[in-house]
């Protein structure tokens, strides 16, 4: 039981870590990604 | 009352710049291409960005941390059957890659192009119910979830306000901007949920210890706290079904899909995936943790529904209050402007329009669209206070996903990838997709007039588990029998 609660605590912490890493990463590239949508895109009056 | 003057400041000044960029995004909405799938020219970092938007809500934290609550760490078992599903769409491209190829806006669309019309009408009249028998319980969740976090108790009233706001501004922002509007403020959500749900963490952390809860999970549910083919809510056929879920939901669930049909182009659209992969396992299990701290900070006897939001409640100071619940909000509108225009979407184009028989032009088309996700907006506001769900949220959500995707599956699977796939296979497959999850829905309002002989429809998890494999037979069978009379009709790819 012990082996059972060690891997899933881990598991919890390595994928928390990787959701927030990741999390940042996509919103630094995302501001850029807007940037292109919102220039290439023909504004309509 | 948790809240404070501060809270309440954040809270007003977020809503009200939610409001402002969405409705800015109409003036980018130039076609019909626009307004679904902003043009398709979404990249890779905003694709994943609108995409995991999507799928966390108020009503994701909810049912993940009630789960969590219930089941301790077996539940964390979905998240890496969620993040495995995602990575096989990423790197194998299955399904969505074909069907970005193909430039459709919706599923049921590319029935028309491989069966038939009618297919097409009758496929998008069970996506259209499936879709919105799922989102109906959302505001509930959200509503039970605002209720203890912000500390109106049973003041249902100030609520229900609350909750009717919230969606007039979605709404707001959908129906005048399209996917333009969906995409530019899921980003911004996305943002702010992601810091949300950092700072809960951060304060759950400070306030329950590691080795607390992996006690409680030990003391109170034992060996089926940690072992999920143990534990009763679970065990092998809920695992199976999981699995062929998480691969055909995250395929051809019309409001995860459309962020890949709205990418630049199918590699891009695969990369969304795989990204969204990375993260996956932590979406789910960042909020069944705060579930399981809930069990140690409270023990097993609170109402599982509520006992997440009131260890939040608990643990996070005043102002740090408004940017959660800022955050909560913003991800529960990500998820419904990306629902309320998928739902919309299909009713317009392949139920209303094929009746028509496509004598809607584009403008006519949009007003429609319009039209419809306001009216599912007060369907919402219905359904969501007063229906009973006859199990665990998770559950729920899943099942009546699956009334949809288990026939989808077959349907796009087989048209994609085999030859011998005809109309009638696929009206099978829908049909028997459905009846599963249907039955279950319709024999749970009436459970005690059930006689026993027939409580094993009664069992959430095999409805959902037989769902798939009826629709995959009645698919095969209906095909390869009738195959010389209804010849397939196939369609090219661009090379």
């Amino acid at each position: 039981m012990k082996i059972g609660v060690i891997f899933w605590l881990a598991t919890y912490i390595i994928s928390s870590v990787l959701f927030f890493s990741v999390a940042l990463i996509i919103t630094v590239l995302g501001l850029r990604d807007l940037k292109f949508l919102t220039r290439s895109q023909r504004k309509v009056k | 009352m948790n809240f404070t003057i501060i809270d309440w400041l954040i809270l007003s000044f977020y809503l009200a710049f939610s409001v402002f960029i969405g409705v800015r995004a109409k003036r980018y909405v130039e076609d019909l291409e626009a307004y679904f799938v902003a043009g398709r020219r979404v990249k890779v970092a905003l694709g994943s960005a609108t995409l995991i938007a999507t799928e966390i809500g108020i009503v994701t934290f909810m049912y993940l941390g009630q789960i969590g609550y219930l089941t301790g760490f077996s539940c964390f078992v979905l998240g890496i059957i969620g993040a495995f599903a995602f990575f096989v769409i990423g790197k194998t491209g299955f399904v969505v890659s074909k069907l970005r190829k193909l430039k459709v806006i919706t599923i049921p669309e590319f029935y028309e192009m491989r069966y038939s019309k009618g297919v097409r009408l009758f496929g998008g009249m069970i996506l259209f119910l499936g879709g919105v028998l799922n989102m109906g319980v959302f505001l509930k969740f959200d509503g039970l979830f605002l209720a203890e976090v912000m500390g109106f108790g049973l003041e249902r009233d100030v609520l229900f306000l609350i909750m009717t706001i919230m969606l007039l501004i979605v709404i707001t922002y959908t129906v005048l901007g399209g996917m333009f509007s969906v995409v530019i403020t899921d980003f911004m959500q996305f943002a702010i949920l992601s810091f949300g749900m950092f700072i809960t963490t951060f304060f759950i952390l400070k306030n329950v210890n590691l080795f607390d809860v992996a006690n409680a999970v030990v003391k109170y549910y034992g060996e089926e706290g940690i072992n999920p083919v143990l534990n009763p809510r679970f065990g092998w056929k809920f695992l199976l079904w999981m699995l062929i879920a998480s691969v055909t939901t995250s395929g051809l669930w019309q409001p995860v899909t459309s962020k890949s049909l709205s990418s630049e182009d199918e590699v891009v659209g695969r990369r969304i995936f795989t990204y969204t992969g990375l993260t996956l396992a932590g979406r789910y299990m960042i909020p069944m943790f705060w579930g399981v701290c809930a069990l140690a900070a409270f023990g097993p006897n609170v109402d599982s529904q509520i006992a997440m939001p009131r260890l939040i409640a608990k643990v996070v100071p005043n102002g740090f209050l408004g940017l959660l619940v800022a955050g909560m909000l913003a991800a529960s509108m990500s998820t419904y402007s990306a629902y309320l225009l998928a739902w919309s979407s299909v009713a317009t184009r392949d139920i209303i329009q094929p009746i028509f028989r496509g004598k809607l032009d584009e403008n006519s088309s949009i007003m429609l669209t319009r039209i419809i996700a306001v009216l599912i907006g007060l369907y919402l506001l219905i359904f969501g206070l007063f229906y009973e769900i006859p199990t665990t949220a998770f559950q729920y959500i899943a099942v009546t996903g699956a009334m949809y995707t288990s026939g989808a599956f077959g349907c796009v699977a087989g048209g994609l990838y085999w030859k011998k796939a005809n109309s009638t296979g696929a009206y099978i497959a829908l049909i028997l997709g459905a009846i599963g999850p249907l039955a279950f829905l319709v024999l749970s309002l009436f459970k005690d007039f059930v006689p026993k002989s027939m409580h094993f429809l009664l069992d959430v998890n095999l409805s959902g588990f037989i769902s798939f494999i009826l629709a995959g037979i009645g698919m095969v069978a209906g095909s390869f029998f009738t195959n010389k009379v209804n010849p397939p009709k196939n369609i090219e790819f661009e090379k």
